[in-house]
């Protein structure tokens, strides 16, 4: 110890209640940053994202982004800093320095809360990397601003719980407690209701939720400007309640909070309008400078970018169907690449939702949905998903043998078993269509039999595919039998003749 | 400049913590002295807002601690060190007074850091800012303790216990310290060690079972136990207090016998005298 002393200062003018916030909020970022445990959190953040976006290409999936559950271990730690920051600041006794210091309690949880923007930061670097590092691969999509600030929001969002629930249950352990509540907001529930198949609801007034009734919902996610501005309330709101004090900030915090969660809450209620989601499309995929176009044996293969080397092999893929229709259902054809994130297959309901954006891809098991696609095109067929599933069908008008324009089931799936594996897999296959397979199946597996089957489907091409022409009339055409028909199962009834 | 309790009570349960106390306090060092239990700690934790009477009224420095605006006026004019303060553990020792510097609203951030860098320098820590709050001894907490007591030159400085754990080089420091401090400003000091009392404080205060038991200066503390304080070389039986030294005589408090070999008292007779047994089992415990 010295030996001199100071004079005493006068107490000024105390500081306005805003600076006061900002110097603590500087002090906690820093405390935040320069934690071990928030790098850790970082690092497993950073992991996670690129774990997640790694095959963004060519589309990026909106979802993945805006969702931005990868920054949940960085919203973990800090959940767990804001808990013990709001501990620290109203002091383990009443014995501890900080309960005589002036500075108000919401003052001093709205130091800890503002203080978030520093690990925010951090989740926006992280995004914004993982970000560049997609968008180096030249990716078919746009990006709004509101979305790159999703992981950031929900970091704070994490932050704001831990504060707002240790700053009226201030008890070690409620910090932890407030992680399994921010886990149960933004994986447990909106996973089970998605589990379930519940209808769009609650799940879009959580923080974060899957979209399940959105179609492609990799490119029409929820309104980003508007869902921005809901978590940004539901900021405001945790906010305003660690905050409530004599003062009337708190309140007004929370007040706004509530009327803007609300508003922006309830306008993500309701169903997508259709003209949206192909308004979404659209923007995704309706500029034809995002795709490269070749033409093999007088068909032209659009791709998307960084997909332009599979061309040759979906012409390879589609060769044997293409060669198995008459010419004049080839002319003027066009096959693209349909808009999925990673190439994998969507379910066959989202393959009908567009019928020209045909899905293509040269991977062992889509190809034959591809072959299946294009068949379907060719045809003029729109019901894609009964001919890729190859399961029974359930026909909607009765008598179910004289339905218009099933026949023209039989001529997709006539030309889907030109390629070689989809033809080892049913007609080659001595138990297909004797059980569980459809009515088309059993006639092409009987018109596979015959020597001239080609030529009799391509000397019946516009009547097989005419829009009225039944499984009764395609029997006539084809000279094949027509099963008896389908059980209240769906089952077909003594399998194929 | 001044702090005023009239007729103060605190009860916890049917324990009368402070039974009717009326002090007023002035710029100097005032030793606040008394057996565990005798209310010290709950009449400091008054002072500094930490807890409200039960009746009675205190003014802090022109302020009223149960009005709330008043009471954060009180609160920027105080520097308490608690008995045992909380720290934090995995902060600096700077960033430990930074932190408590921005609760007590220092808000420039040069100004504040040189106002840590001061008070750490203050109680010689200097060299220890960047250390770890879990690696300093004992003593050094106690003197980060001290030194966040001190943050922003208060006007009215409550110590609790302020030299407990430190080694007697400390003690004298910060004996020194605490003189320079109280030339301008109120300062109660809640101590067991009577030299210190001796050695820096203008006033004494001897509390015991919630009252104050005396108030003067240490010569009218010492002056209590005049002739009251013997030597004998058997335990004297008439004695109040008595205890072996280290010689092998007897030192004895009380009435004397006829003939008793009579001593100068100090200003530990004095207390003794006036707190007798329940005093000396307390400092049998501190040792």
């Amino acid at each position: 110890m010295t030996l001199t002393a100071a004079r005493p200062a006068a107490v000024g003018a105390s500081p306005s209640p805003l600076s006061l916030v900002l110097t603590l909020a500087r002090f906690e970022g820093r405390q935040m940053l320069t934690h071990p445990v928030l790098c850790v959190g970082a690092i497993a953040a950073a992991g996670m994202a690129v774990f997640e976006l790694r095959e963004q290409a060519p589309v990026l999936n909106r979802v993945s982004v805006t969702l931005a559950w990868t920054m949940l271990p960085l919203a973990v730690v800090v959940t767990l800093f804001a808990g013990s920051a709001v501990l620290r600041a109203k002091g383990k006794s009443d014995a501890d320095p900080p309960v005589v210091a002036p500075m108000a309690m919401g003052q001093r949880v709205g130091g800890i809360i503002l203080g978030l923007l520093w690990p925010a930061g951090v989740a926006l670097l992280i995004q914004s990397c993982v970000l560049i590092w997609i968008f180096a691969r030249n990716p078919v999509t746009t990006l709004a601003w509101t979305e790159l600030l999703a992981g950031p929001l929900y970091v704070i969002f994490a932050g704001a719980l831990g504060a707002s629930l240790t700053r009226w249950f201030p008890h070690p352990a409620t910090p932890v407690l407030a992680v399994l509540v921010l886990g149960a907001l933004m994986i447990a529930i909106p996973y089970d209701q998605a589990e379930w198949g519940r209808t769009i609801g609650p799940e879009w007034l959580m923080p974060l939720a899957w979209p399940q009734d959105i179609i492609p919902y990799e490119v029409a996610f929820r309104p980003a400007g508007r869902h921005f501005i809901y978590l940004v309330s539901l900021v405001l709101v945790l906010s305003g309640l660690s905050m409530l004090s004599r003062a009337r900030f708190g309140w007004a915090v929370l007040s706004v909070g509530l009327v803007g969660a609300a508003i922006t809450g309830l306008s993500q209620l309701g169903p997508i309008p259709e003209s949206r989601r192909i308004a979404a499309m659209d923007r995704l995929v309706g500029d034809d400078a995002d795709l490269t176009c070749e033409t093999h044996n007088g068909v032209r293969y659009c791709a998307m970018r960084g997909y332009e080397g599979w061309i040759e092999q979906w012409a390879e893929t589609t060769r044997p169907v293409l060669e198995a229709a008459p010419t004049s259902a080839i002319e003027g054809i066009e096959i693209r690449q349909y808009p999925v994130h990673n190439t994998s297959l969507l379910d066959g309901d989202e393959m009908t939702y567009n019928d020209w954006w045909w899905f293509i891809s040269a991977y062992d098991d889509y190809a034959e949905r591809g072959a299946v696609a294009v068949g379907s095109m060719l045809a003029d067929w729109e019901g894609l998903g009964w001919v890729a599933g190859l399961g029974p069908t359930v026909v909607g008008c009765e008598p179910w043998s004289e339905c218009p324009g099933e026949a023209q089931r039989v001529a997709v799936l006539w030309l889907a078993v030109q390629y070689p594996s989809i033809q080892s897999n049913t007609v080659d296959d001595p138990t297909w269509g004797t059980e569980y397979a459809a009515v088309a199946d059993c006639m092409i597996k009987e018109l596979w039999s015959k020597p001239d089957s080609a030529s009799i489907v391509l000397d019946n091409w516009n009547a097989l595919t005419a829009s009225e022409t039944s499984y009764k009339d395609a029997g006539a055409i084809l000279g094949v039998s027509v099963p008896t028909g389908y059980d209240e199962n769906g089952v077909l009834v003594g399998g194929c003749p | 400049m001044t702090v005023k309790l009239s007729e103060v009570h605190k009860h916890y349960g049917s324990v009368r913590a402070l039974d009717g106390v009326d002090l007023t306090l002035e710029t100097g060092i005032t030793g606040l002295l008394g057996p565990n239990g005798a209310g010290k700690t709950t009449l400091l934790r008054c002072l500094a807002t930490v807890l409200a009477p039960d009746a009675g009224q205190i003014d802090v420095l022109g302020f009223d601690p149960d009005q709330p605006r008043e009471r954060t006026e009180i609160r920027r004019r105080i520097g308490y060190l608690p008995q045992e303060p909380g720290f934090y553990r995995n902060f600096t020792c700077f960033d430990f007074i930074d932190y408590l510097a921005i609760l007590k609203e220092h808000v420039d951030r040069t100004e504040r850091h040189a106002e840590v860098r001061r008070v750490l320098d203050l109680t010689g820590l200097s060299d220890k800012s960047t250390t770890k709050i879990r690696k300093l001894s004992g003593g050094m907490r106690r003197r980060l303790a001290l030194a966040q007591s001190l943050l922003g030159s208060p006007g009215f400085l409550i110590l609790d216990e302020p030299t407990a754990g430190l080694d007697p080089e400390l003690r004298f420091r910060f004996r020194e310290l605490v003189t320079e401090l109280a030339a301008d400003r109120i300062v109660l000091l809640s101590t067991h060690q009577t030299e210190d009392v001796a050695a820096i404080c203008d006033r004494v205060i001897v509390i015991d079972a919630g009252r104050v038991r005396f108030d003067g200066t240490p010569a009218q503390l010492i002056e209590v136990a005049a002739g009251k304080v013997w030597l004998s070389d058997d335990r004297p039986t008439t004695a109040r207090i008595t205890w072996r030294t280290a010689t092998g005589e007897h030192r004895a408090v009380g009435e004397p016998p006829e003939g008793a070999r009579l001593i100068e008292p100090t200003i530990e007779d004095g207390y003794l005298m006036l707190v007798g047994v329940a005093a000396l089992t307390d400092e049998t415990e501190a040792a």
